[in-house]
Order: C-alpha cells, then structure tokens, then sequence
C-alpha cells in the first residue's frame, strides 16, 4: 500500500491541511495567550475547580456579549438575581433536576436547541466517555458551548475533551492550569489576580488598630 | 338547481373508531391459532353474560398484554370478537368486523351470538359515547360541508348543493368528503337525495378504505350483498356514491324500499302490508287525497316530509369554541407507550381544531380515568403557544414517561385551554446568528423543559428593588413574564458590558453570583475584606432585622458574602463563582 493509497482512506493526514480551531476571546490576556485565542467555541469545557474561587467569573466578559438563554443546571446554589447584569438577567435560567440523568437530559436539550448562548451543568458524579461524546455533539449541532464543572478528585479520568482547566485559588489569585488543550500541548498555565476577576469588590483586607488581620470574632 | 342532500350513517361507530384509534388490523387478517397463556384462558372462561356485569374482566384480553411488541415474529396479534350489547333490549348494537364476519349482526339477541361465536366479548353500548364520536366527524366534515345537521340515531346530513360550486360540483364535493373519512376506515351507509329524509332512506352500505397503493386513494364500493363493485375505480367515494348521484335525475319511486325500513309507524305499515302495499314506491304511486281520507294525518305528515327538502326537524351542526374530547377503550392500557395512538389521534384532532379557527393553545389537560382508581390529570404547558400536533406530542410523551399507571386507562379526555389567537413569528432573511437555523424556539425548548423536570424545576432570577434578599431566591419560572417578553424569541445583541470599569460599579458587581437558601456558618478562619454594608430588609415582609454585609475570604481562598446579624453571630450567605 503506497502513500497515495494511505491518503485516499483518510489515513495520512498533512500538517498544511490542519484547520484552525475556532476560538472565542475570554475577555483576559493572560488567558487567551494559554488557550491560543480563547474559548473553543461550540465544544464542552470542563473547569475542576473547588466552589466559589471565581470559576464562573472565569467566562463573565465572554457570556456577557453573548445572545440567547443562559443556563445554569443544578449550580451549587441559587442564582443569585442582583448579581446579574439587568441586560441579561432575563436570559439567565436556572434548571434543578432530580437525579444526573435528567440533569444530562436537560444539558443535551439545552445545547442542541441552538437557542442557548451558553450552558453552565453541575455534575456531582465524573462524566463518562459516552455521555461527554453525545454532549460534545449536542453542543456542536446547537452551536453552543457547555461548561462542566467538576470538584477535583483523587482519580481523574481522562475524557476526549477539547479544553480541560483545573484552578487552585491562591491568596492573591487564581492560578489556571491547562490539563488538557485540543490542537496544543497540555501543562500551560497562567495566573489571574484578585483584582483582575473582580475589579469592583474591595478586596483589601480590614487591618485593625494593631496591625493585625481583623478575623471575624466568635468562631 | 336542486337540494342535495347527503345522509351518512356509520352503524358500528364505537367500534370501528377503537379499533382505528387502537391501529389493529383489518378483518382481511386472519386470527391465528395461538397457544393461550393464564390471562388468555381467564378471559376466555368469562362467559359473555358474566363480561357485561363484570366489564373489568372483559378487557384481560387486551392483545398488547397478551403479545408485548418484543413478543417476535413468531407471535401474531390475535383478538376475540367484540360486540356492543344494549342492556335494556339485551340486543346487539355494533358488532366489530370478526363478529361480522362470524353471523353478528344488529338486533340479534345475546344467546344467538353465543351460539355463533364461542369466544366473544360483550361490551355494554354507550349511546352518549357514540353522539360525541358523531359531533367529532361532524367537526371534521364541517370544513368540506357548512351546512351540516345532526340527524336521528346519530346519522350526519350534509346539504351539498351550496357546497357544489366550492368543490367544482359533486364529483369534488364528495372526493373531498372521502379524503376526510378514508383515514378513519369506519364502516359507512350513505344515501344521497333531494331531502334528508329520503336520503336517509336510501342509505346503503359504503366500506370507504384508506388508500394502500401510490395511486389516489382508492376505496371499495360494497354492494349491499357484500360483493365489491366491479366497475370501482380510484376514487372509491366518489363511485361507491355514483349510484346516488343519479337519484336527484330519478323519482323516489324507482326505489324499492321497504316500508318497514321507514319510520312509519308498525300499525301504518301493517295496514298498508293488508293492502298489498310493501314498498315505498307503491305507496307513493297513490293519490294523496285518498291516502289521507283512509290513514289519516299521520301518513300525510310521513309523505309530506319525505318531499320537503328543507331542513325543518334537524338541529344544525355548530363548531364548539372550546375543545374537549374524551376516547372511551375498549381494552384498558396499562402502559403509557400504549397510549401513544390514541393521543396522537386526540392531538391531530386538536391541531385540526386550531388550524381551522388560526388559534394556538397554551396549555393542555389530559385526563386519565383509571379502573378502579383515582383519576390522574396532567396539565402541560407550552409558554410560547403551540397548535402542532408534533408539538403537543413532544410535551404530552414527556409528562408520561415519568408517569406509571396503577391500573389501565378506562378512558382519556382531552381539553386544550388558554387559547388564543396565532401569532405569526417574523423570519429573518439572512439571519448570521444560529438561531436562523435552531429547529426549536426558546419557549419551545422551556416548554419541554418543565414537562419532564416538573413546572418548578425552571426558576428566573429577579432582582426587586430594595434588599429583599430571602424573597429574591423565591422566584419561580414566569409564564406570564416570559409572555411580555417579546425579545425572548430572538433577543437583540446586548451592548458589551465593559467589567473592569471600577468606575462607579453596579450593584451586581458586589453581590455574589450564588446565594444560599438558608445562611450557613461561617467557617473558621475566614478573613474579613472591605468595608461593610448595613442592609435593611422591608419591614412589610416581616424581615425587620438589619444585617451588616461583608465579604470575606475562606482559609481556601473561597470569596464569602457573609453577615453580622443583631445577636452578633456570623453567617454566610452566598459565594463568589
């Protein structure tokens, strides 16, 4: 079996022929110098992350500009209304769903209706391969991309994801690491401070008259 | 031109409308011997006097219980004969196609059918079922024919000739009448005349079957001795009904018609009979005058209706403004996918009923009336409005799956409410955004959302005005909101929100993303951040205690939205994602 032979199965594939990856701007520089671009588009990214360290202000400037409904299934807690820009507040739905089945049933609606900018799922058990595939092509066929996130385990398997993020909160921000990047080497971090991620809260701790950090008294 | 009036009459309607509903096969097939299991012999011990008493044990021989769909190919659909008996007369009402096939015909007694048919079921007759069946084929032809009228013993009459002009005469008048009923495969007697009484006298039986082959629908014309018509071609209505058509061109009297088969009273017919008088053209070849002189009024009256070509005596046919049907089973269902049929049969009946009047509903309830159980409704909302039968269907199924039935359905009623009229959604010519190419819109998507997850399972953030944070989390989904919310379907881009302006930030900005249901413990160790924020709730909604908000950070680096209460202790109330 000759080369040309190889080519016309489709087994040999040319570096010249590699089409670029359709990437989004997240909204950081820092960022989007790791990812090459930002955000694949229409794909499924998982971010494993623990809770409240900034995750979902990760995609904040990006969800903003967006159109459509935004989803939030089964977040760790409610949405909270006030903290939502009143451009998009009424786009902004949350699903609570009983067991993960309907969960991954709502996702999968959600992505292919093609009616969602974006789909943020909370799944309390690992993904399998299967499930991760048929959400990947929900979210292709709707042209939507889905957020999964997950809390970090001891036992990480490996799912055919395009973007996998892993975040460890640090006193003076949050350093993103890149475990898995389609079309690019994994292990790539980079570093977002505090003040990067939420520019209007005032992060400076409250000193007391000695000097000291003040910690809130009774526990 | 001449009235034309079309009589149509459907003998064993309850029947033939179960079994089209259920999708069984035709008489044409025949019942295969099988080896009978327990729930067969139990039915088959039932003797048909013991089913009437005790109709719950009648319907253990549903043939999808007997045989499931994964049964194989080997196992064939088999059934038994049904028949409708009436139990004032104990007489035969409607016979289904196998006991018609076996001797049953109507007004036969009970004992004469058992001897006939070993395994036969009987059923009591419901005439209430079978009047609002009729009022449903009415709706139906109501659209090929506006003058329509409920005639006795639940027969239709259409009066054709206004109608001829609309149809290009009445070869079109009567295809069109046959594309509505062929569908259906009911049995059929149609008479055409110049009054409905005369039609309705000269009803023959017309077997009107759906089309099998790529040609037009083709349908069989039955001779009254059960033979097929030779001379049918395609059209099967139309030249099933061509030996009418030349009726209007003819008299009456070239009919031979019984005089029993009149509803002349049985003393008139009886005198007539003595007289040498059977048949209605003999009668009419008598002068008036000298029938009236010997039988009096009544036969005038008889002779004289069976001229007029008006409608006096008939209550018109108008169209309902609401829609709410009912289907009666003959077998019970047990299982929802058993259910399917029938409710696309209901659900085509609704989209029909929308299409006509331009209209869409915005929520269905479905009844289920189970044996020997409560009944169980569903309510299954569609927030944008749908009137498609595919649409309904995509919500109805996802409120069954979840649904497990006690016991089977005895029947299943139908209303569509909150109806109003179509709103025409505005295409956008090329539109860049994929939604120009999205198979569903967004309140289509919620509608099938909250059909599966439950109508709480959607919620709305909100956020009122003033600090009314615990009522803030009590929202649900808003039907009615989203309704007011035109831009839903296709949303304009929003202005990008520039976040890292510090300039004068929002109150979104500073308010967490998740909140919790109910303030959780501070952890130990947290850190303090920023000032504080002294909030007061709404003194009206009983939450009179102020709270000093703060932000603080977890010993893991996690951003807290805590608060002091009166009493000095410490909460957190929601995170930072």
């Amino acid at each position: 079996m000759d080369l040309e032979q190889l080519k016309q199965q489709g087994l040999v594939w040319n570096f010249d022929q590699q089409q670029p990856f359709l990437r989004q701007a997240t909204g950081y520089t820092a960022l989007d110098d790791v990812l090459l671009g930002g955000w694949p588009a229409h794909d499924v990214i998982e971010v494993i992350s623990p809770a409240f360290c900034g995750e979902n202000r990760l995609f904040w400037p990006w969800l903003i500009q967006q159109q459509g409904l935004r989803f939030w299934i089964n977040p760790p807690s409610p949405l909270y209304g006030a903290a939502l820009p009143e451009s998009i507040r009424p786009y902004c739905l949350q699903v609570d769903t009983k067991n993960a089945a309907d969960a991954l049933w709502a996702t999968e609606q959600c992505l292919q209706s093609g009616r969602a900018a974006a789909v943020f799922l909370w799944s309390h058990e690992p993904l399998n391969i299967s499930q991760t595939k048929k959400l990947q092509l929900a979210a292709s066929h709707g042209q939507t991309p889905l957020m999964l996130f997950s809390q970090p385990r001891p036992h990480y398997l490996p799912l055919p994801l395009s973007l996998s993020l892993e975040l460890q909160p640090r006193a003076e921000g949050l350093q993103i690491h890149v475990k898995k990047l389609k079309g690019a080497r994994s292990g790539s971090s980079c570093f977002l401070s505090w003040q990067q991620l939420y520019p209007a809260l005032p992060l400076s701790p409250v000193l007391t008259q000695t000097g000291t950090w003040h910690q809130a008294s009774g526990l | 031109m001449k009235p034309l009036w079309l009589s149509l009459h459907w003998p064993c309607l309850q029947l033939d409308y179960a079994q089209y509903v259920a999708g069984e096969l035709s008489l044409e097939q025949p019942a295969c011997p099988h080896q009978p299991d327990a729930t067969t012999y139990a039915t088959q011990v039932v003797t048909p006097l013991q089913q009437l008493h005790e109709p719950q044990r009648a319907y253990l021989a549903d043939p999808q219980q007997e045989f499931p769909i994964d049964a194989g190919p080997t196992r064939v659909k088999h059934r038994l004969p049904v028949v409708l008996l009436d139990e004032k007369t104990m007489q035969v009402v409607e016979m289904d196609r196998l006991a018609a096939a076996a001797g049953v015909h109507r007004g036969m007694s009970l004992a004469l059918c058992c001897a006939l048919v070993a395994d036969l079921q009987v059923l009591p007759y419901q005439a209430a079922h079978s009047q609002q069946l009729c009022l449903q084929l009415a709706e139906a032809l109501h659209s090929v024919c506006a003058d329509l009228y409920l005639g006795p013993k639940h027969t239709l009459l259409l009066r054709l000739d206004p109608m001829l002009q609309l149809h290009h005469g009445l070869t079109g008048c009567l295809e069109a009448i046959q594309r509505v009923l062929a569908p259906l495969n009911l049995r059929c007697d149609a008479g055409l005349a110049t009054t409905w009484l005369q039609a309705q006298l000269a009803q023959q039986p017309v077997q009107i079957q759906q089309a099998t082959d790529p040609t037009p629908a083709k349908a069989k014309a039955t001779q009254p001795t059960g033979k097929p018509a030779s001379t049918a071609r395609n059209h099967g209505v139309v030249h099933s009904l061509m030996p009418f058509c030349a009726l209007p061109q003819h008299s009456l009297a070239t009919l031979r018609i019984a005089l029993t088969k009149t509803p002349l009273a049985a003393k008139w017919v009886e005198q007539l009979q003595r007289l040498g008088i059977s048949h209605l053209h003999e009668l009419l070849a008598l002068p008036p005058a000298e029938l009236t002189r010997r039988f009096g009024q009544e036969l005038l009256h008889f002779l004289q209706q069976l001229q007029h070509t008006g409608a006096a005596g008939l209550s018109p046919f108008l169209p309902s403004e609401k829609f709410d049907v009912q289907l009666e089973f003959v077998w019970q269902p047990t299982l929802w996918t058993h259910l399917i049929r029938p409710l696309t049969t209901l659900l085509q009946q609704l989209e029909s009923f929308l299409r006509k009047r331009q209209w869409q509903a915005h929520r269905l309830d479905l009844q289920l009336q189970l044996q020997e159980h409560a009944d169980v409704t569903l309510q299954i909302h569609a927030a944008a409005g749908e009137y498609l039968q595919q649409a309904w269907f995509k919500l109805v199924s996802q409120k069954l799956e979840s649904l497990v039935l006690p016991a089977g359905v005895r029947r299943i009623r139908l209303q569509a409410l909150q109806l109003q009229a179509r709103r025409q959604q505005t295409l956008v010519l090329w539109q860049e955004h994929k939604t120009a190419s999205a198979a569903q819109t967004s309140g289509q998507l919620l509608a099938l959302l909250q059909a599966r997850l439950g109508s709480d399972a959607i919620k709305q953030p909100q956020a009122r005005l003033g600090h009314h944070i615990e009522l803030d989390l009590q929202t649900q989904f808003n039907w009615a909101a989203l309704e007011w919310q035109p831009s839903i379907q296709n949303q304009t881009p929003t202005a990008p929100v520039d976040i890292t302006s510090s300039v004068l930030p929002a109150r979104w900005t500073c308010r967490p993303l998740f909140l919790h249901t109910t303030p959780q413990p501070l952890p130990l160790g947290c850190r303090k951040m920023g000032s504080i924020e002294r909030l007061y709730s709404p003194w009206w909604h009983g939450h009179v205690e102020p709270r000093d908000y703060f932000l603080a950070q977890s010993p893991s680096w996690q951003w807290l939205w805590c608060f002091k209460d009166a009493k000095g202790q410490y909460f957190s109330h929601g995170g930072f994602a």
